[in-house]
């Protein structure tokens, strides 16, 4: 689709220019407007992709531009289909409607593919596992999706680790960053396993907090394969690492976490 | 009307049949999806969240870090207020406000085509239709609250006020989709320099209706972060947080230099 509004944008543009009068003639036409949009939105998506969610706004100009041509197209399939077909009452209805279907058909054909495996349901039956029918705190890093289905406020507000998120923590010192998780650790620590884990915040957590700490693992397919990776463009999630901590991990850890604060104020 | 249209019996007076079909056609899509079976993680999950957080009370960038602008969570809690009175938890109901928007897209978006080329419904229609089947949309609209959807509806309604000359709506439109998700400031750019350009008899009369529009739009974002006193959070997240990400670009570099500073 892109690739056909690409060039109808290009065909289109390359026709009006070929037959107006003058600039002025095309800056005041109404598919300037869209023109003018395009460009904008294009822009924005070429400095700043960061996987298909960042072209979302430039998706009604690309659906317009692969339309643009779509009617005459159209009627040249409706006419060839009529005198393939033979003289019937019935076939010219066919012909008509026909082309129109098969591209409405094509349009909407990739819609099953989106419907997860992994629900909603299964998710929240997982979280019931993990917390114990909810009697369980819990401290879910990087993993928001735990209290969005509590409607529970995070005690940290390090709710998702990624290279951005890095930064931000590197800029404020890590050591802060470690001693508030550690201050409000809770007795079941999730954690999603990535399959490419680059984020620096949650190395930290691994080796200067739960480090020896026993966790089991998750294994829970969190969506249909292949589509997440496409829809987020961030490590895909296979599975939770969820650590559970005795009285003494919690208060060793938060201990270690206010040495390290001492040490860095010092 | 074009001779396809005729042939294809797609006639302007049907106007109102083909956004019903495009807004029945893309909720049934949306529904197929699973607006109440996708999973919510990562992306997802945040963005609901930093609608509970304000439907909580709490404030938005202190609270966590949200690098975008505050009208998605600021719409999205109101849906979970709307949501609770007819007993929709709290991480559906921002879905479903999300999925109404998101059918409303490409209605709005016929209305544009139309408007830009009227002898053509049937190439609006398309265009529309076009946009409905475009599955990943569908999947992020239905999968959390997504911000970018109200982008899309917001800058559909710019170009299609721009289209019809009311300016101050065209503002208010434009900002307001800044407002959901900065980058869309290119909206505001676009419309301003149409409404600088245009051929109206007065050629103040444009721009000041669309700087109207635009204060309209930007101030329940100002009251807001005055309310809660979260200015700098504010500036942390949506403006240093952007630019202190790990592109490499030119202007990122420079932009992270001008804004890091301000921010510690």
């Amino acid at each position: 689709m892109f690739v056909v509004a690409f060039f109808s944008f290009i065909a289109y543009h390359a026709t009006a220019i070929r037959e107006a009068r003058s600039i002025r003639g095309i800056v005041s036409s109404p598919t300037f407007v869209l023109t003018l949009f395009t460009a904008a939105y294009s822009v924005v998506v070429i400095l700043n992709f960061d996987g298909a969610a960042h072209a979302g706004p430039l998706l009604p100009f690309i659906a317009f531009w692969a339309a643009t041509y779509a009617p005459a197209t159209l009627a040249k399939a409706t006419t060839a289909l009529n005198r393939a077909l033979p003289r019937r009452r019935v076939w010219p209805t066919v012909a008509k409607c026909a082309p129109l279907a098969i591209v409405l058909l094509l349009l909407f054909a990739d819609t099953p593919v989106f419907s997860p495996r992994f629900t909603l349901r299964d998710q929240r039956a997982l979280l019931r596992r993990v917390t114990e029918d909810g009697a369980l705190a819990f401290l879910a890093l990087n993993a928001p999706e735990f209290y969005v289905l509590t409607d529970a406020p995070s005690p940290v507000p390090y709710i998702r680790f990624y290279p951005r998120m890095d930064r931000l923590a590197e800029a404020r010192g890590l050591d802060a960053f470690v001693a508030t998780v550690a201050d409000e650790l809770q007795p079941v620590v999730i954690l999603p396993q990535p399959r490419r884990i680059k984020s620096a915040l949650r190395r930290l957590l691994a080796e200067r907090i739960l480090d020896g700490v026993p966790s089991t693992v998750s294994q829970q397919p969190i969506t249909h394969p292949g589509v997440r990776e496409l829809l987020s463009g961030v490590p895909a999630v296979r599975s939770y690492v969820i650590y559970r901590l005795s009285p003494d991990d919690i208060s060793a850890k938060r201990d270690a976490a206010h040495c390290v604060r001492a040490e860095s104020s010092r | 009307m074009s001779a396809t249209d005729r042939c294809l019996r797609f006639s302007s007076g049907s106007g109102s049949l083909h956004v019903a079909i495009l807004f029945v056609a893309t909720l049934a899509t949306g529904y197929i999806c699973g607006v109440g079976r996708q999973p919510i993680y990562s992306d997802s999950g945040w963005f609901l969240y930093a609608a509970q957080a304000v439907h909580r009370g709490e404030p938005l960038y202190s609270s966590m870090y949200y690098g975008y602008t505050p009208y998605g969570p600021l719409v999205g809690a109101l849906s979970i207020a709307a949501g609770n009175l007819v007993g929709l938890p709290s991480y559906l109901a921002p879905r479903y406000i999300n999925l109404l928007a998101h059918a409303v897209c490409p209605c709005v978006l016929y209305l544009v085509v139309l408007r830009a080329m009227p002898r053509s419904p049937l190439r609006a229609f398309l265009a529309g239709a076009t946009f409905a089947g475009f599955g990943i949309q569908t999947v992020l609209s239905v999968n959390r609250f997504n911000p970018k959807t109200w982008v899309v509806l917001c800058s559909l309604l710019c170009v299609l006020f721009v289209l019809r000359g009311g300016w101050t709506l065209a503002g208010l439109s434009a900002s307001a989709a800044a407002m959901f998700w900065q980058p869309a400031v290119v909206c505001v750019v676009a419309a301003g320099f149409l409404a600088l350009t245009t051929d109206a008899r007065s050629r103040w009369r444009p721009a000041v209706g669309f700087a109207v529009g635009i204060l309209i739009g930007v101030a329940p974002c100002v009251a807001y972060l005055f309310v809660k006193g979260e200015w700098e959070p504010f500036w942390f997240s949506a403006v240093a947080g952007q630019v202190a990400s790990d592109e490499d670009a030119g202007a990122f570099r420079f932009l992270r230099w001008l804004t890091m500073p301000v921010a510690f």
